[in-house]
């Protein structure tokens, strides 16, 4: 287990550096684990994700953006409690890093920045 | 309903799945994502819904992130896997120059294959989509004495024989429409293909409408069923349907249709269909006048033969007088078989050609293959140490057998994947070639994917087997003395792979050159009449026509036109057949039929063996005389005809004869195609009759010349376009099978004599290694380049030789035989120096494919194969 650690951190860090872009998918996503702030594991996300934004998003999917998003550095993770629900079997819970936080700023001002300029929508502010 | 809850659990073969393929790292948190869901689910929903849920989330879990990485697998079996791969690629590149021949050779054979199949399987495919194929049946005359098939029948026949017999469920009848005006407002062009059927013509054929009510379509007169294409041409974007177009400057058509462009392939084929309704012919009600092809729908359970003798006894009863007995029988002709078994009107069924295609595509396939095992068990003999060394090492037998079978896997299925990848690349040519309209699409042609990738396996193992087996059993201190008794030696296998090679290809070039010969004899054949420089122009029902003496004069004025003939009928299959009472026979003998004007003869040139051309201040002429040709004289055994009295039949009941005189013998001409022998011919002076001018130019003349005639043709006749044709040109088109053909088997030809070069070329480097430790000790003594040469290649002179041998009398048996088919045609006798010379130049080809190799061994140093020993 610890040097699996090892060998996600040096990849977090190689991975952020080649840029941060964010899909549309993995925004929502990110947001969800920031929202739900300790109780984000790929179930819970699931469900808020399709309780919130109304559409339907399959676990898998779910689970292969939390580990992407681990990738690139927004966030982090570790194992948490097992409960009897999950026929005995522990969960990841994901909680934001620093730079999800600024990712999810980044992304917060590139959309203000053009929500400006747009007349029909700068009235909306 | 908790306790439910604890009864019902997720399937366990989905939990299994997932332990299997699933990263240990990932197995918890996933096994625990799934079942919690189930958990959730189970209160929301049924249990079976919730369980298949589970399964296609465990499904959906299976990426490639989430998959167990093989590094984990610890298996030797894989390891060694990966091992063969890595080999084959290292020994592909080490002799890229043979890997390239090796994959571009069966490359080669498999586009062969694929197109000869795609070819074949289209060609098989005539008319098979009928919705009844096997109860349509086309309506045939034999004639008892002759054998001779007509496909011709009256337009009464088919609504009489439906009502007399229960079996025939429906018919239809159709006759061709000839070339037609379409007019839709100012809009005016030539439309040829159009046909005028029953109604029942849709539902017989399977014809399916774009637009329009099938049912419906053709039933009242005056309605026509169009091509798409027609539709854009004449109405553009808008709906077609109830649109009026004129035809033939007369009759208004309503469109009630619209077909597809492309149909299914089919015998039958027209761009438009008017309902049979719609025309009005003298003969449309005439029981003996056949211009019409009848179709019959039997009932599932009638048997056609039974069918036939009753339709005999039938026509039998109609038609028998006691003067004319009755000599002719009925068949029913399966509408499936007439694209390609058609023999009816002294048709060349067109089997022949493809089963030809078959053949030579099959050689071309033998011959890749043929060389891709020769290369591939040449190589295999330079792994002697590698084989030695993996068994020394511990290599079970079993191993090493699928080590080679593998690779040869691996290389063979490489090549089927760039076959269908880059196969499209070849079609264009192809269809120019075949003058075909095939296409292919990996996913569309299922079967024929399928097919090929049977053959791939099936090369693949029978090229691995040789190696596999035999150098897998040898003995691994022998292997690596490079010492391998019983390996080498004699090579028959190899050799008489390679003989039957250079037979198919002798027996390739010596066709393809035979069948040039014979097309270029056609094509420059003197056919008895001067064919150059005649500009035929149908007349048509035009204004033109109804003038067509005033017109004739008129353009006989024009400087470049030397003369004007008019004419019934059209060269090459336009004349007619009549029978003719002669002097002092019993019976009429039947003759082929001309009309035409005084000025015909000069026009195209013809000589007369005796007598004279008709005049046109002779009106005697028009009513009572008559020339025939020299083949009329044989056949009814006068040694002159002038003067002799023939009669002609008539519609008169009263009078049924009408008596003439011979007043010309016209030398033979070939009036039909040099397929058929030139058959006794009356020409008779019924200027009436004739529809057809034939223009003679004067040499020199340019286009201009056309220009001014189709304004003439305006002057008389403003509203149908002006269309003609040049003779020669046309004449052309009665050898397009064989100009075709020619170039069919020349295309194929080369690429079989490629292959065989290469074949050749792999043997030779083969041999070439084997002796160069003899050659080295050779040159050390003092050989000359020429002693190794003759040295090297005295074994292939045997091959070459065995094999010349052989192709010459196979492929002169089959030529003939194609050949008997000509009426004019080629002695093989008097042109023996074609199969001399295609064996000298295969010799050529080979020594020099030889030189090649044997100048290289020539050169070499011979110490560095004398050094270690």
């Amino acid at each position: 287990m610890p040097q699996y650690y090892v060998y996600k951190t040096e990849d977090n860090e190689s991975k952020t550096m080649k840029g941060n872009h964010l899909g549309e998918f993995e925004e929502l996503v990110l947001l969800v684990v920031a929202a739900l702030q300790g109780n984000a594991y790929a179930v819970s996300v699931k469900d808020e994700i399709e309780e919130k934004a109304n559409r339907k998003a399959n676990i898998s999917a779910v689970h292969s953006t939390l580990y992407r998003l681990e990738d690139k550095g927004l966030l982090d993770s570790e194992i948490g409690g097992a409960t009897n629900t999950r026929g005995g079997k522990s969960k990841r819970l994901f909680k934001i890093t620093a730079s999800g936080i600024k990712a999810l700023q980044n992304a917060e001002e590139l959309r203000a920045t053009f929500r400006n300029v747009i007349p029909q929508l700068s009235g909306l502010k | 309903m908790s306790r439910q809850k604890e009864d019902i659990s997720p399937p366990k073969w989905a939990d299994h799945f997932l332990k299997l393929y699933c990263r240990e790292e990932f197995l918890e948190e996933i096994s625990g994502d799934v079942h919690e869901l189930f958990e959730v689910r189970l209160g929301e929903m049924p249990p079976g819904r919730a369980r298949r849920k589970f399964i296609w989330d465990v499904f959906r879990f299976l990426r490639w992130s989430n998959i167990k990485r093989t590094k984990r697998l610890n298996s030797n079996n894989i390891i060694m896997l990966r091992n063969y791969f890595k080999i084959t690629r290292r020994n592909l590149l080490k002799d890229r120059g043979y890997s390239l021949l090796n994959i571009a050779g069966l490359y080669i054979g498999f586009v062969c294959m694929v197109l000869t199949v795609l070819y074949l399987s289209h060609e098989l495919s005539f008319d098979k989509h009928l919705q009844r194929a096997e109860d349509t049946y086309r309506l045939l005359g034999v004639s008892n004495t002759t054998g001779g098939k007509g496909n011709e029948s009256a337009a009464p026949w088919g609504p009489a024989l439906k009502d007399q017999f229960p079996e025939i469920e429906d018919y239809t009848r159709i006759i061709g429409h000839g070339a037609s005006v379409f007019q839709v407002d100012n809009n005016r062009f030539y439309e040829n293909g159009g046909i005028i059927a029953d109604a029942s013509i849709l539902k017989l054929f399977s014809v399916d409408l774009l637009q329009g009510d099938k049912a419906s379509a053709l039933l009242e007169p005056n309605q026509v069923v169009i091509k798409e294409r027609l539709a854009k041409k004449y109405f553009g974007d808008d709906n077609p349907i109830g649109k009026v177009i004129r035809i033939d400057n007369e009759k208004l058509y309503t469109v009630t249709g619209v077909l597809a462009d492309k149909q299914k392939p089919s015998h039958l084929t027209f761009d438009f269909i008017a309902s049979f309704d719609s025309h009005d012919s003298w003969f449309k009600t005439d029981w003996f006048i056949r211009n019409y092809q009848t179709f019959f729908l039997l009932n599932s359970d009638a048997e056609a033969s039974d069918v036939e003798s009753k339709l005999t006894a039938f026509f039998k009863e109609r038609f028998e007088t006691p003067e004319t007995p009755f000599d002719n029988h009925v068949e029913l002709q399966q509408v499936s078989e007439i694209h390609l078994y058609d023999d009816t009107a002294d048709q060349t069924p067109q089997i022949g050609k493809v089963r030809l295609v078959g053949v030579i595509g099959g050689f071309i396939l033998i011959i890749a293959l043929v060389n891709y095992v020769n290369l591939v068990t040449a190589r295999s003999a330079k792994r002697f140490k590698e084989v030695g060394v993996r068994k020394s090492i511990g290599a079970r037998r079993r191993q090493l057998q699928a080590q080679f079978l593998i690779e040869n896997i691996i290389v063979c299925f490489s090549v089927f994947v760039i076959t269908m990848a880059s196969f499209n690349l070849f079609m264009p040519g192809f269809n120019s070639l075949m003058n075909s309209d095939l296409s292919f699409s990996l996913f569309g042609d299922v079967q024929l994917v399928g097919i090929m990738f049977l053959v791939t396996l099936l090369v693949s193992l029978a090229s691995g087997f040789y190696p596999a087996f035999i150098l897998s059993s040898l003995n691994p201190v022998n292997l690596i003395k490079n010492n391998a008794v019983g390996l080498g030696g004699k090579n028959y296998l190899r050799k008489s792979l390679t003989t039957l090679q250079f037979i198919i290809s002798v027996a390739l070039i010596i066709g393809t050159s035979l069948v040039y010969k014979q097309l270029q004899y056609m094509l420059n054949k003197d056919v008895g009449f001067d064919k150059e420089q005649v500009v035929v122009v149908p007349l048509g029902s035009s204004e033109v026509w109804r003038n067509k003496n005033v017109f004739a004069e008129q353009i006989r004025n024009f400087s470049e036109v030397k003369e004007v003939a008019l004419t019934a009928n059209q060269i090459g299959g336009g004349d007619w057949g009549m029978p003719f009472q002669y002097e002092g026979g019993e019976r009429p003998l039947n003759v082929r039929f001309m009309s035409i004007d005084a000025a015909y003869g000069e026009t195209l040139g013809l000589k007369l063996v005796e007598g004279r051309f008709f005049k046109e201040e002779l009106k005697t002429d028009v009513e009572s005389s008559f020339i025939v040709n020299e083949a009329f004289l044989q056949a009814v055994g006068w040694g002159s005809g002038i003067g002799k009295r023939i009669e002609m039949p008539t519609r008169d009941s009263e009078n049924p004869w009408l008596p003439g005189k011979i007043v010309g013998v016209v030398k033979d001409f070939n009036f039909r195609s040099l397929h058929t022998q030139i058959s006794p011919m009356v020409i008779a002076n019924k200027v009436d009759w004739t529809s057809t001018l034939f223009i003679k130019l004067n040499p020199g003349s340019t286009d201009k010349v056309l220009t001014d005639l189709a304004e003439a043709w305006k002057a008389t006749e403003p509203n149908i376009p002006f269309g003609y044709y040049f003779l020669d040109e046309k004449l052309a088109e009665q050898y397009v099978a064989e100009t075709r053909l020619s170039k069919m088997a020349t295309t194929f030809g080369a690429i079989a004599i490629v292959l065989a070069c290469i074949g050749l070329f792999s043997l030779a480097t083969y041999t070439a290694e084997q002796k160069m430790k003899e050659v080295s000790i050779r040159k050390v003594m003092g050989a000359s380049l020429n002693q190794i040469w003759l040295l090297f290649s005295r074994q292939f002179m045997v091959i070459i030789i065995v094999s010349i041998t052989i192709a010459i009398p196979i492929s002169l048996y089959y030529l003939d035989g194609w050949l008997s088919e000509f009426a004019y045609r080629i002695e093989i006798w008097q042109n023996i120096q074609i199969p001399v010379l295609a064996s000298l130049a295969t010799v050529f080809v080979a020594m020099l494919t030889i030189a090649i190799q044997s100048i290289r061994l020539a050169k070499s140093n011979p110490v560095k194969f004398l050094r270690s020993e």
